[in-house]
């Protein structure tokens, strides 16, 4: 590998082997990920995106291989230090629903302040900017119990702007929301691509990734199948093998591609 | 970096299902501190009225040695208990993200009893090495029970309702057995004094550097919990969610159930399994000032203090406002489990079936 490259990169994988509960998911894959890139995860259920999504923040042991964060292995950085590079968008809230809005939005701080901080007036105005940015003011004291699907993808996404990491790794973000909560979150996600930050996320919609003009990286039997743009991605033969289905191509009125499932 | 424009939609305050809606966790932090002058009043209060309360008249000579000897050592020690207990069961809430977990109801308190009935079996003095062999005794008990449903938890992926008090009911009945077993063997007026103790009461005062020793590690403990704030609260939304916001979580959660357990074994081995306080205390506190652990440990520590030592009072008197003509006390045991009970209860039907939490 080029050495500037090398010096240069936000997350480089190599080798990795993953197993879930003694089963190998994926084989031997290898991949590096610049500052400002925009990557999509794509490949059929079951294939490992989570799993692969979850060793690359460290929270899922690898069985071999190394990644390196900020040219350092992951396994010899810090929970916080983690934290503070990568901020986590769940697909789905398992925790006690009795917090607000607020609380979950505020406990992402821990990131940067540590776990002993006080809470400054400094968090608040983070907190009050990530709501704003999400169109969530007025969710603020609302009960995380209370919240719809698409409203819970919202308040985590507004947490991981106020994690302030310089990338954002998103779980299926848009796989449980209607299409006004998935045009809301694509805006945003367009927005903070534009403003240099690196996006990380897992799905199978190949128009996502074509609507953030992703980098599209291809799962299939445990191996890294396709390493290339989404445009180009889309106008091969490519997704036909990835998901094992058939696809049309279209261009809207405006100029943009899009595929379709063809039935 | 600037942040995005706002993403400010039409829909949202038409069809989100604002109206009609007062969110709890609205209280800001001047209700929080109201709330907080509000139970430390209720404690100040109950330091003062609960040991002046009796239902026999006493001798008015004997009273200042009553009040100096009994009332008031069996007050702190109901304070002690009742602080640790709320908060042991503030911890097995926030660690298991279930609001019926606590001492009593995940089996950790039979665990110490039966390390404890044990002991006692095997020849051991209750007061064998100063009355610390039996906290370690109890906190090797407690620990193993945490580390035996812990793991069940772990193994079925599952920390529903349902699970959690099964195996909490399990292992009630296991050490059940043991206890009864052990009793089985033990000799009569042995068999009094054990009966009495699993009951659970506050009036086996003992040596008073016994209960500085267990107001320390409960201070100690509640001080340390306190600064783990920010972790406790991300683990109660989610494990893998507080690693990726930078939590430790294996040391976090290894300190707080150590933490926890240690308190209840030192509890239990002092008192007897007291029950429900654990459960009680954090539920109500969290209804009321809400589920972050900043304002909830005062807050369940207040309570706590103050709770205990009026189902003491009123286990203490009941009988004799019933019929002055004998002094029976009952343990306060007896109280915390008709009120926890039914607490209990109440909370098992509120929770919706399907939920593994409490929304």
């Amino acid at each position: 590998m080029d050495v500037t490259q090398q010096i240069q990169s936000f997350l480089q994988a190599e080798n990795l082997t993953l197993d879930r509960g003694g089963r190998i998911v994926l084989r031997d894959i290898s991949f590096t990920i610049q500052p400002g890139e925009c990557i999509a995860l794509i490949g059929p259920n079951g294939v490992g995106k989570t799993s692969l999504l979850s060793a690359l923040m460290g929270l899922l042991p690898v069985t071999s291989g190394q990644i390196t964060l900020n040219q350092r292995p992951l396994v010899l950085t810090s929970r916080r230090a983690i934290a503070c590079a990568i901020a986590y968008v769940p697909q789905l809230y398992e925790g006690f629903t009795g917090f607000t809005v607020h609380d979950l939005v505020a406990a992402a701080r821990y990131a940067q302040r540590g776990p002993f901080a006080v809470h400054s007036r400094a968090d608040e105005q983070i907190i009050t900017d990530a709501l704003h940015t999400t169109g969530l003011t007025d969710f603020r004291e609302r009960l995380v119990s209370c919240l719809s699907g698409g409203e819970r993808q919202k308040v985590f996404l507004a947490a991981a702007l106020a994690q302030q990491s310089p990338a954002l790794f998103l779980d299926e973000p848009t796989t449980a929301l209607d299409p006004h909560h998935q045009q809301q979150l694509i805006t945003l996600l367009q927005q903070l691509r534009t403003q240099g930050r690196t996006i990380l996320f897992v799905s199978h919609d190949l128009n996502l990734a074509l609507m953030l003009d992703a980098r599209v990286l291809a799962l299939a039997n445990q191996q890294l199948l396709y390493d290339e743009p989404a445009k180009i991605f889309v106008n091969s033969d490519h997704p036909q093998q990835i998901f094992q289905a058939d696809f049309q191509r279209i261009t809207t009125p405006t100029g943009q591609e899009r595929i379709l499932l063809h039935v | 970096m600037s942040e995005p424009t706002p993403l400010i939609s039409p829909h949202q305050t038409a069809n989100q299902g604002a109206a009609g809606f007062s969110p709890r966790g609205s209280s800001s932090s001047t209700t929080r501190l109201i709330l907080l002058a509000g139970l430390l009043t209720l404690l100040l209060l109950t330091i003062w009225f609960t040991p002046r309360l009796s239902a026999i008249r006493h001798d008015p000579d004997q009273l200042p040695m009553i009040m100096e000897q009994l009332r008031k050592p069996r007050l702190h020690l109901a304070m002690i208990a009742g602080a640790g207990l709320a908060l042991s069961g503030m911890i097995f809430q926030a660690l298991f993200r279930n609001p019926l977990a606590e001492p009593f109801t995940l089996g950790i308190s039979s665990g110490a009893s039966l390390a404890i009935v044990l002991g006692l079996a095997l020849g051991l003095h209750p007061a064998w090495l100063g009355g610390i062999g039996m906290m370690v005794l109890a906190l090797i008990g407690a620990l193993a029970v945490v580390m035996m449903v812990y793991g069940l938890a772990q193994l079925r992926r599952d920390r529903s309702t349902a699970t959690l008090l099964l195996a909490g009911v399990c292992i009630n009945f296991i050490c059940g057995a043991g206890i009864v077993l052990m009793q089985y063997f033990m000799r009569q007026y042995e068999l009094q004094a054990v009966i009495y103790w699993l009951i659970g009461s506050v009036d086996v005062i003992g040596p008073g550097r016994i209960r500085l020793l267990v107001a320390l590690v409960v201070g100690a403990g509640a001080v340390a919990l306190w600064l783990m704030h920010r972790s406790l609260d991300l683990l109660m939304m989610g494990e893998q969610l507080a690693a990726s916001r930078g939590v430790n979580v294996a040391l976090t959660r290894a300190l707080s159930y150590f933490i926890a357990s240690t308190m209840t074994a030192m509890i239990v081995a002092l008192c007897g399994p007291i029950a429900f306080v654990g459960l009680l205390v954090p539920h109500t506190m969290r209804s009321l000032i809400g589920p972050s652990h900043r304002w909830l440990l005062p807050a369940c520590l207040l309570f706590g203090m103050s709770l205990l030592p009026i189902c003491d009072c009123l286990a203490r008197n009941l009988l004799g406002w019933y019929s002055s003509s004998h002094a029976l006390e009952l343990p306060v045991g007896v109280v915390t489990n008709v009120l926890g009970g039914f607490f209990f209860l109440i909370v098992l039907i509120r929770q919706r079936n399907d939920r593994p939490l409490l929304a």
